[in-house]
């Protein structure tokens, strides 16, 4: 009796994980081939003209949170005084840094205190001090503050920013010399686009000149490497894929333009989340289907961020933990999204891809091995099915990584060495069997701690940015 | 359960092998398609080369009448002509100008990435169509009307490039008509751009401005602003009229700090005093004022410093520092007793070098 409620058990969890893993598949083919045609359209509308050369731009103001900076931030700021652009200002958020981030800022830009006022629209931490200078005609401002984390620091940011749109990035960030170009783009061409995400890419090995690529190759740490191929699956197949009806819930905190006022609308950052980016977006997402009012959110696969990836393993753990924390918080907030017509895909596809591919995937996996451990104990497991299943599996998330690995390498010009081209299609597998199980366990493992330091800033190592 | 278990393998591996597909049939056509290109590039410039430019044989203009409705053909002749230098360049394509004449229907028909191209083509060479080519500006008329903002704006590009403000005249008629939404930034750039007679066509904007919306308004009057027009008169009363936009009247309100116009004075002193229900014209005003300095203006922005909202305040501060004499300035900025009115003050005065 007790083995035929196993068996029955085991059957329609194996009936759920069989139809789990084709809707994943299926969401992984889709993405990839709807994001890799993309990418070509574009390329192909940019050979054939169709895009906007304007001298005429809209007003930016760049924040860039910093805290604990001192490694980077004066390279990232000379980064951002490369870009190819009309009108824009710098605004560094200094969050209590106990380095010498403001010092080093002061230095090297000649910054001097002003007594600036500025529209407290947005509640933050106390403001100690302003300073300001400016180079090759660009606005750099340093706010000084209390800490209260990279929230609060944005808020802070817009409150003292000038210009109707801001471009939130992190500090250990440089962006292309085009790429703000790019971003600004979508809004010349609808004024109903409210915010815009670009591609990040790591920066690990790559070394870049007045905003122009140099050098382009792999980097050695092979758990760098691997989150390379990681990062352009993400946002090259999934974002692309849901770009295609508004339906992306989050721009990445490194590298998003967002129109200042309806994030004033929507109040802002959220300063009790960890996962800003994310909730920001969603918010807005709400706040527009609420009020009427007719927006759209883009992803831009052209316009590209250059970040660090954490090459220590405990790094990176810590960075998916906050990241994974920051994912449940906003879906318990924004719960209202799941089966909600009145959000139509967004709801339908958007939600439910976070929510089952990547809020539980975690515990389904976990469920998954119990469930074949068991299997395999009451020998119930058809063993030739289940390693030829896993063979088939671990192929085909190679050849999907690999196709948007390789689509993003011709799209944007760079050069591979064939020794990266082998390295990449073995790390591949790596990153399927390998970096998978250990993101998975540091999901599982994600809220141990988090009480005592969740105002607290994410600090991994820097290294120093080439630019 | 094993057939089951046999099909969604059979179900994977049709999936995996069509991915795979994908990959190679991509990576094969980029590289034939590049080839080709270069191939294609190397025999048309060879084809030009033994042209006289001036006279450009039968057989060669019936050649590209028909090859040049292939894209990738147009694509590699466009390489060619970027390549050659201005003179021969102009010289070659106004002989050859009616072989765009000719495959115009068949760009008309294609697709609107394609008609882009075309458009391009033709807004990059204007000599093509300047002359006597109006099927092709009826044609780039029309184009302003369609869905794509890429090739409306190549399209009133080629218009700009024509020097004509009729066409442009046609153009926003029929996009105002039909309420096309195209960035009021990108018009007036684009009017920025326009190659005649600048007067003929302010004058053509300025009688057509009452029948066109908020957009083509609001683009207008900022070319006027920009260009220095002087149509003081009428947009005084756009920016006194009751039933007009905002942003319209906002665009009026910063012209005036192009163009000076001294019976709008009284009319900024309204708008500067009315922060509580019109905030965005009090703020725009308070900056304008600084270009009409007298008493009653310094009057009217040192209440402004006291305004309760942050851009009106700022904006007051700022013209009210640029027009108070530099010796005077720490004056006046004692003389305030409003803390925040001192303190945009004080800012206003270190961005202009001084000391805060």
């Amino acid at each position: 009796m007790a083995l035929e409620i196993v068996k029955l058990c085991l059957k329609y969890i194996s009936y759920f994980f069989i139809l789990y893993m084709l809707f994943y598949s299926t969401f992984l083919f889709i993405s990839s081939i709807i994001g890799s045609i993309t990418l070509f359209k574009n390329r192909y509308k940019d050979t054939m003209h169709n895009n906007i050369e304007h001298d005429y731009y809209i007003p930016v103001s760049i924040l860039v949170p910093a805290y604990n900076e001192e490694k980077v931030i004066c390279s990232s700021v000379k980064s951002l005084l490369s870009l190819d652009y009309k009108l824009y200002e710098i605004i560094v958020i200094n969050d209590g840094s106990s380095d010498k981030t403001l010092e080093c800022l002061i230095d090297e830009y000649s910054l001097i205190k002003v007594n600036k006022p500025y529209n407290r629209q947005l509640s933050t931490k106390n403001v100690r001090g302003i300073y300001e200078g400016e180079q090759k005609g660009i606005r750099i401002t340093v706010i000084d503050k209390e800490n209260g984390g990279k929230s609060d620091s944005l808020n802070a940011g817009i409150n003292v920013s000038k210009f109707p749109y801001f471009l939130a990035m992190d500090a250990d960030s440089a962006l292309q010399k085009d790429s703000l170009e790019l971003l600004v783009r979508p809004i010349l061409e609808d004024e109903n686009v409210v915010a815009c995400g670009g591609f990040i890419r790591l920066s690990n090995a790559v070394e870049l000149r007045d905003g122009v690529v140099q050098r382009y190759e792999l980097p050695k740490n092979m758990l760098a490497s691997m989150q390379v191929l990681e990062y352009d699956r993400s946002f090259l197949a999934s974002r692309i894929m849901l770009d295609q009806y508004n339906g992306n819930l989050i721009i990445s905190g490194a590298f998003g333009l967002f129109q200042k006022e309806l994030v004033l609308a929507c109040n802002g950052y959220d300063i009790n989340t960890v996962g800003e980016d994310f909730e920001l977006v969603s918010k807005m997402h709400v706040f527009c289907k609420k009020n009427d009012i007719d927006y759209s959110i883009r992803y831009i696969p052209e316009a590209i961020c250059w970040t660090q990836a954490p090459e220590k393993l405990g790094d990176l753990i810590k960075q998916r933990k906050r990241w994974y924390i920051g994912l449940v918080q906003c879906m318990i907030k924004y719960r209202e999204l799941f089966c909600n017509y009145h959000y139509g895909f967004l709801s339908f596809i958007s939600y439910f891809y976070y929510l089952f591919f990547e809020l539980l995937s975690p515990f389904i996996e976990v469920i998954g091995n119990i469930t074949t451990i068991v299997a395999l104990c009451f020998g119930l497991l058809n063993v030739p099915f289940m390693i030829l299943f896993y063979i088939l599996y671990t192929l085909f998330g190679c050849v999907m990584t690999l196709t948007t690995f390789f689509a993003r390498i011709y799209l944007a010009n760079n050069k591979l060495s064939f020794i990266d081209i082998l390295r990449a299609i073995y790390l591949c597998i790596f990153e399927i069997v390998f970096l998978r199980f250990i993101l998975m366990v540091s999901r599982l493992t994600s809220f141990i701690g988090y009480k005592n330091k969740r105002m607290k800033w994410e600090k991994l190592d820097r290294t120093e940015l080439k630019v | 359960m094993n057939s089951l278990a046999e099909n969604i393998l059979y179900i994977y591996l049709i999936v995996f092998n069509s991915m795979l597909i994908f990959d190679l049939v991509s990576i094969v056509y980029r590289k034939i398609s590049d080839k080709n290109m270069v191939e294609m590039t190397k025999s048309i410039e060879k084809e030009i080369r033994s042209e006289d430019l001036n006279s450009p044989s039968k057989l060669h203009i019936k050649k590209l009448s028909k090859n040049l409705k292939k894209i990738g053909y147009f694509i590699a002749f466009t390489r060619v002509i970027d390549n050659m230098d201005e003179r021969h360049r102009k010289i070659y394509l106004t002989n050859i100008k009616m072989v765009f004449v000719k495959i115009l229907p068949h760009f008309q028909k294609e697709e609107v990435i394609r008609q882009t191209y075309f458009i391009n083509f033709l807004a990059q060479h204007p000599y093509i169509y300047e002359m006597k080519m109006e099927q092709l500006v009826t044609y780039m008329i029309q184009c302003t009307t369609k869905d794509s903002v890429y090739l409306r704006e190549n399209a009133l590009s080629a218009l700009y490039m024509t020097g004509n403000p009729n066409y442009i005249k046609e153009a926003f008629y029929q996009m105002n008509y039909l309420n096309i939404k195209h960035h009021h930034k990108l018009i007036t750039d684009g009017l920025m751009k326009f190659r005649g007679d600048t007067e003929k066509l302010a004058d053509m904007l300025m009688q057509e401005l009452g029948n066109y919306g908020e957009n083509y308004k609001v683009a207008c009057i900022n070319y006027f602003g920009y260009k220095k027009i002087d149509c003081t008169e009428y947009l005084y009363k756009v920016l006194t009229s009751k039933i007009e936009y905002k942003e319209v009247k906002i665009a009026c309100i910063r012209y005036f700090s192009h163009v000076l116009y001294e019976p709008v004075v009284d009319t900024l002193y309204e708008l500067i005093k009315d922060d509580n229900n019109n905030w965005e014209y009090s703020a725009v005003a308070a900056t304008t004022l600084k270009k009409y300095p007298n008493r009653e203006t310094t009057s009217a922005l040192k209440d402004a410093i006291r305004s309760h909202n942050w851009y009106v305040r700022n904006n007051a501060a700022a013209s009210l520092i640029e027009l108070t004499k530099k010796d005077k300035i720490k004056d006046l900025i004692t003389s305030v007793d409003d803390k925040y009115a001192k303190e945009a003050l004080s800012y206003q005065l270190h961005l202009l070098g001084g000391e805060a």
